[in-house]
Order: C-alpha cells, then structure tokens, then sequence
C-alpha cells in the first residue's frame, strides 16, 4: 500500500504546473458532455490566514459508484481509453488536483439516480458518502488555506490558466473569482474566444471530427494550435507546413502521457496533411484577392507585407496575381512592377508621394512606397528587377511644376530670348520649382514640363549637347527665386543677371557674348523716343 | 394555439431564460442551438400545447427561411433592404438540425468497432424535443462502415432502424436496435428537453398546484432515461414516467424480460426541473410530498 501512494505521490509530481488541475478537470467535464462549464474562486478571511476554495461545476453525465470505484479511485484505468469521442486516456488526470497541496478536496457527483460525495485528504485517502441530496452532473471543490495577497495571486494564474487551456473550448468554460476582502465571486464570464489565427486573413476547413483555420503566418516560424474538443493539447512555433499558422481542433488528436507534446501518429500526420491541402486550394485561391486588398489599404501595411512574404517564399504565383503597395496608394501589380523595372533598370520606390512620383505615375511607371531597405520593397526587386536593382525614384529622376506667376512667366521669357543669344542648347524656357535629388542646382535640362526626366540628363549643361530640349530655372535655388522676385519690376535685368550667372558658371560666357547680352537688354530698356 | 405580441415575447423569454439555468449537456437536444432558433421565430407564435413549446412547424419554418436566405440577399436585398438583415442573421446564426442521425466512431480493433449514434427530433408524441445517443458494438461493417479509417457512415438501414426506434423510450430502443444483425446495442440514453409548463400551459397535474401559486413562473423539464449494460439497478426515479415492461402484459413483459437476460441492460429514468426562482420552493415542496427525488433548481 505505501508503495502504491509512493506512486500516486509520483503521479502527482509529474503535473509540473500545479494549475495543470483545471486543464485535467475541464477535461473530464467535456467528456462528461457537459455543455457548460464554471470555475469559481472564493476566499474566506480568517484569523490568521484565510481560506481559498476552487470551484470547478458541471452539468455533464456525472459518476455513479461503479465509475468511481473502477476509475476515479483505481489510477491507470480510463473509462475512456480506445475512446475517440473523448479526449482523456489515462486514468491519471484526476490526481493533478493534489499537485498544488489542497487541504482538501471534495467531488460531489451523480448518476443513474445516485448521488456521492468524496472527501480527499493531503496524504490521498478518502472517504465516500451517499448523498440524501440529489446531484447533477460534478463538482469538485479544492480547499487550501493561505494569505489574502496568496489568493489574489492564485485567482490570477487561476484565470489566466483556465484562459490558456480553455479560450477555444467547445463547452461554455466561464470564470469568477471573488475578492480578497471575502466578497463572493460575480456570475461567471465566458472565457471562449473565437477560433482564429493572427493571420491577415482565414480560411476554414471542416469535416466530421476535425475542423482546421488557416492562414499565411505573421511570423517565422509560424504559430501552431492542436486541440481536442477546442481544449489546448499544445501551441508551438513550427514550420509544419511552410508560412502557413494554423489550429487544428480533432478528436483524433491525442496528447502523451506526460501531457507535455502532442502524439505524432496517423491522425496527426493527417491532420497536417489537411491543413496542407487548405493551404493549396482554398488559401491559395484566396491569396491574390487578399494581397491586392491589403496593397491598396494603407492602414494594412503589416498584413500586406506578411501576404507578400507568405506568396513569394511559399508559393508559384506568377507576377501578375503579387500586388504591391504603390506610393500614390493603389495596388499595382507585379506586372507593372516588371515593366517599370525593366524600364528604370531598378524597382522605383519612395517614402511618401512627391512631385516625382507623381509624373511617374501619370505616365504608368510605378513607385513602390518605402525606403529601399523595407523588406516589401526588397521582396519586390527580387521578383520583379532582373538583377534585384532597387533606386529610390528622387534619386534617378526628377520632375518640375511650372511656376503661373506674371513675373515668373516674363522672367522665362526674356531668359529663352538671352540664353538662345549666348548660344544655349535649348528649345524653351520655364520658370518652376525641381523636385528630386537636384533642389540646389539653378536650372535643370527636361525631357517634357510634366513627365519624370532622368537625372544624368537634367544636370547636362544647358550650353552642351544631351539633355532634354527645355531648361527649368528651379526657383528653389535662392538665385532664381531672387530673380523671379525682381522680374516683378525688371524681367529683362532679372533675366540678365541669371543668364550671366548661368552662362559664367558653365564658363560658356566671354566678353563678346557678355556685351551683346548687355546690349540686348539696354535696347529694349530705351524708351521708343530715344531710338 | 397561438400567442401574440407581449405574450409570445414573455413565453419566449421564459424558455430562454430556462435553457440558459438547464445547460443541457450532450446527452439532451442542443440548448444553444434551440436558443439561436427562437430569435428567428415569428411574432404569432405557434405554441404545441402539450410541450408548452414553439410547434416543429414553428422551429422548421426557421430552417426554411435560412434555405431561402442565400438567394433572398443575392437577387431581392436590394429591392427589400429592411428585410436583408434577417435573412443575414440567419445566414450567420448557429442552428443545429432539428431531425438528424450522427454516427463516430469510438474505437476500433480489426473487425470489431464500438460506434456512438445520435438521433435528434422533435418527438411527434409529446411535442418536445428529443436526443437519443447509442452505443453500440459492431461486427464487421454492415450497419456502420468506416472511410479512411476512421470517418464513420451509416447505413440506411440502420438509419431507418434508429429513426424508428426512437420513437419510443430507451428502452424500446435498445431492444429495436438489437435485433439488426452484427449490432449489439451497450447503452441508449434519451434526453428530452421539454415541457415547458407555465400558468397557460400547467402541464403534468403533480406540478400543476405549484405553478398556479406563481402566475408568471415557468418551469422546464429535463428527463433523462437510460438503458444500458452499465446501469447498476432498474430505478425509476421519474415520477411522471413508469419503466416501460411495467406497462406491459405478464406475456409481453416475460419476453421482454427474457431479451432483457439476453442483452444484459438495465434502465434508470431521471427527471430534473429548472424554474423561475419563485417556483423553485413550491415546486420541491410538491415533490417532497409526493416522496420524489429530484434536482430542482433556479439558477
């Protein structure tokens, strides 16, 4: 006999987490069938220490004499071993209640018309009493005496163990737990969470006995979920099968005998094979519409990223079904993507919209939105550059915005008619604000007054061959904008100034072409009375 | 009979109300189901006055409205806005069948299988609904064969058998169920969720006392039987139902017994009552007077 307790008391000592009990209790009470399940706490102050009970009630089949003498009281029996409707095997799930020291435990319980109370002590004895009450369905009550601050710490592990086991349980699985002060527990709460997966979004597969959600993982590796009857056998980060996180609710599914993994036999094998086959069929088909949507949300920027790393490393999707974030914030395809790419030698991005992208956008290029260190930049080259080039676009090309202003318009004007007399290479002249990697230069060279312009031609010398036909006097540069400013009142000495500050600076202008510049505006300064 | 208005929504809210204190386990019809269903059911209300329930034309039509809802919110939500939420309700809404046959498998070892049935209905005798759950030990595969394995199906036969002994008590059952060949039927349990007995509906003349001393309280019943190898002694603690061989001749009941020595099942009927918190006093004292032991209880 004492080697047998010796046993038990072994037995006992396996459930490592002394809060293991609810997990085994809640266990026998879905078994049990009961489509409800309480757990309550209470706390009754005493005068040294106080007394913590632990309630856990159902309203399943319950015991009758012969269940508790051939499987309650004899370890290693099951009555639910070879069972696949249940999920304990063991026999042993019972004896968990000793492992956080109760004072006492106390099952209250009936079936079949009769009604029984058991009371355990410490050293695991007991006691069995027909009840002159009738029961319904079990109770068992853990008593065990310690300090006020104690209870407060068991009624929190207490909730957030019931929690972690129980939060996609088939039964209603509810919690209260009373105050320190001894003030009684509330009506309990539903501790039920729906079934889902941190994914950007689920798809659901069902058939008798198994019921799977799935979906591209946040994280690698990803979240794994096995349950039976929705109560958590274990919750892993494996690559189980690759980028996908998953929960696999089965009643084939079985935990070991330590409780601490999960059984790799047949039915797990399967179980994963199903979640396999989602992933292929419905997953997948899903996948384009979802990482389209999520491109064009800007508030979905995470979900957009986990997409395009699932559909990248995980998947064959062609080109054309991968979408990406632009920066004016529609969706774009890969095939675009390709387009631009191999137009621009690079995948284009940028941190946020700009004059720039803006032109690039009007004429069908696409810039991605992000430095060219974000990864779903970087996912994008690797699918879509030939050599994985990535450019921001402010760095490669540069656009311009005319500027309307009366001064500005004149000061274009008369700058065109000066620059053609010192032999510049352009065809026209604006006045407007640059914008891309080249805001301190005086004047750029572009290809056209709206469309991006390549910055290698933009910085050509307005006096030399190359370059676009029109030249930008970019009013970002403190000169021009000075100039403009005096245009208001000179436009022809205002252009004077800058062209000779141009032409000097491109060492294009001699005394020559410097006096015939001169001449040319005190001409047309001289009133028409003084010719 | 029909209620209408205040009296249809107070009857309801009673039955709710119970459901949610019974907490029906697996072994009774679905009480979450059957909760989800009386939202969807109309304002004239159809009651079966022998259960004191909503009529099955009642509970069906709302299977009806849900076969509809797909096509209603595709071709007509349009043109009938005020009316798409319902039929989306009921799209979403988790209602189990009101008739169904389900069959697991339990355990299997080379030709041997043990299988569980359920049988759901509304039972055309009394009006309430009803779950009968079998287990039974098979003999090849003739009622019940196994896809993969382990997904079970059943055979229309058995279908048919366990959709006709249902009928009846467990009891009855049981002995239906054990003369398809291979099948030995080990336990057959029938939950039944109803009456639901109110000022309006007294229901059995035992209660009937108690409830006229509450004219708004409500009680519903919960009766379980169960005949089984594993039931320790014939116990009928019901007191509104007798075993079914004591209603039997001494010629039928001897066979009855005979089959009985055979099979090697004996039967328990139980019965417990959950009420309005008034009625809870009354009530016990009721049955403490008619020397019956039952859970009665309001909360």
């Amino acid at each position: 006999m004492d080697a047998y307790l010796d046993l038990l008391r072994d037995l006992v000592h396996q459930f490592s987490d002394p809060f293991a009990f609810y997990r085994e209790l809640i266990q026998n009470s879905i078994d049990a069938g009961s489509a409800r399940i309480e757990v309550r706490l209470r706390f009754t102050p005493g005068a040294a220490a106080g007394t913590a009970t632990a309630v856990v009630q159902d309203w399943g089949e319950g015991m009758n004499r012969q269940v508790i003498d051939q499987y309650l009281l004899t370890k290693f029996r099951s009555s639910k071993e070879n069972d696949l409707t249940k999920i304990g095997k063991f026999g042993i799930g019972f004896l968990s209640v000793f492992a956080p020291s109760p004072d006492a435990v106390v099952v209250e319980t009936g079936k079949d018309g009769e009604s029984w109370r058991l009371l355990f002590r410490p050293d695991l004895t007991w006691e069995l009493h027909d009840s002159p009450e009738p029961f319904e369905g079990t109770t068992v009550t853990l008593h065990k005496s310690m300090s006020a601050a104690d209870y407060v710490e068991l009624a929190a592990r207490s909730e957030e163990s019931v929690r972690s086991w129980c939060r996609h349980s088939e039964s209603d699985v509810a919690f209260a737990a009373g105050g320190p002060d001894g003030a009684p527990p509330p009506e309990p709460a539903p501790v039920r969470e729906p079934l889902a997966v941190d994914a950007p979004f689920q798809v659901e597969y069902r058939e008798e006995g198994t019921q799977i959600v799935a979906g591209p993982s946040r994280a690698n590796p990803p979240r794994v979920g096995l349950y039976n009857r929705g109560l958590t056998l274990m919750e892993l980060e494996e690559n189980l099968v690759p980028g996908v996180t998953f929960k696999i609710l089965s009643r084939y599914l079985e935990h070991t005998l330590t409780r601490d993994n999960v059984r790799r036999d047949r039915h797990f094998d399967r179980a994963v094979d199903l979640v396999k086959r989602l992933s292929e069929t419905k997953l997948l088909e899903r996948l384009p519409g979802e990482l389209k949507a999520a491109a064009g949300d800007p508030a979905r920027a995470a979900d957009h990223l986990a997409l395009l790393s699932y559909a990248t490393r995980c998947t064959s999707l062609p080109p054309a079904e991968l979408w990406y974030r632009s920066v004016g914030g529609a969706a774009a395809d890969g095939g675009a993507v390709q387009r631009t790419a191999a137009w621009a030698g690079a995948v284009l991005c940028a941190r946020e919209p700009s004059p720039v992208t803006e032109a690039m956008e009007a004429e069908g290029r696409v810039v991605l939105l992000g430095e060219p260190t974000d990864p779903a930049v970087r996912l994008a080259a690797r699918a879509c550059a030939p050599d994985g080039a990535i450019a921001s676009a402010a760095s490669r090309y540069i656009a311009a915005r005319a500027d309307t202003r009366p001064e500005a318009q004149a000061l274009a004007r008369s700058a065109g008619e000066l620059l053609a007399l010192v032999g510049a290479r352009v065809k026209a002249v604006m006045v407007g604000r640059v914008f891309g990697d080249v805001e301190s230069e005086a004047a750029v060279r572009l290809q056209s007054a709206r469309g991006p312009t390549r910055l290698v031609d933009a910085l050509a010398s307005p006096f030399k061959g190359g370059g676009g036909d029109l030249l930008c006097l970019n009013t970002a540069e403190p000169s021009v904008d000075a100039s403009v400013a005096l245009a208001a009142r000179a436009p022809d000495l205002a252009a004077l100034l800058l062209v000779r500050r141009l032409s000097v600076a491109a060492g294009a202008l001699g005394e020559k072409l410097d006096h015939k510049l001169t001449e040319r505006v005190l001409a047309r300064a001289r009133p028409p009375d003084a010719l | 009979m029909i209620l209408q208005g205040p009296d249809a929504e107070a009857h309801l809210c009673a039955l709710r109300a119970l459901l949610a204190v019974a907490r029906p386990g697996a072994q009774y019809p679905e009480g979450r189901s059957l909760s989800e269903r009386l939202r969807f059911l109309p304002a004239a209300l159809e009651i079966d006055p022998r259960s004191g329930l909503p009529a099955l034309r009642a509970l069906g039509q709302v299977d009806a409205e849900r076969a509809l809802a797909p096509e209603f919110l595709e071709k007509h939500a349009a043109a009938l806005p005020d009316r798409a939420p319902r039929f989306r309700a009921l799209l979403e809404a988790t209602l189990e069948p009101l008739h169904r046959v389900q069959v697991r498998l339990i355990h299997r070892d080379g030709d041997t299988s043990r299988v569980q049935l359920v049988r759901d209905l509304v039972d055309p005798a009394s009006g309430c609904l009803v779950r009968f759950t079998i287990v039974a030990r098979q003999r090849g595969e003739g009622q019940v064969s196994f896809v993969r394995g382990d997904l079970s199906r059943a055979s229309s036969q058995l279908t048919g058998a366990v959709e006709e002994a249902a009928s009846g008590d467990a009891e009855m059952a049981l002995l239906a169920l054990a003369k398809l060949p291979g099948l030995t039927p080990e336990d057959v349990v029938r939950g039944q969720l109803g009456p639901l007995c109110t000022a309006r509906f007294p229901g059995p003349a035992l209660l009937a006392p108690a409830l006229a001393c509450a004219p708004d309280g409500a009680v519903l019943h919960l009766s379980l039987e169960r005949a089984g190898t594993t039931v320790p002694e014939d116990r009928c603690l019901d007191p509104l139902a007798s075993l079914y061989r004591d209603a039997l001749s001494p010629e039928a009941r001897a066979r009855v017994e005979a089959r009985r020595g055979q099979l090697g099942y004996r039967v328990v009927k139980e019965r417990r009552l959950v009420c309005t918190p008034e009625l809870e006093s009354p009530l016990k004292a009721a049955l403490s007077a008619a020397g019956a032991r039952l859970v009665v209880r309001s909360r």
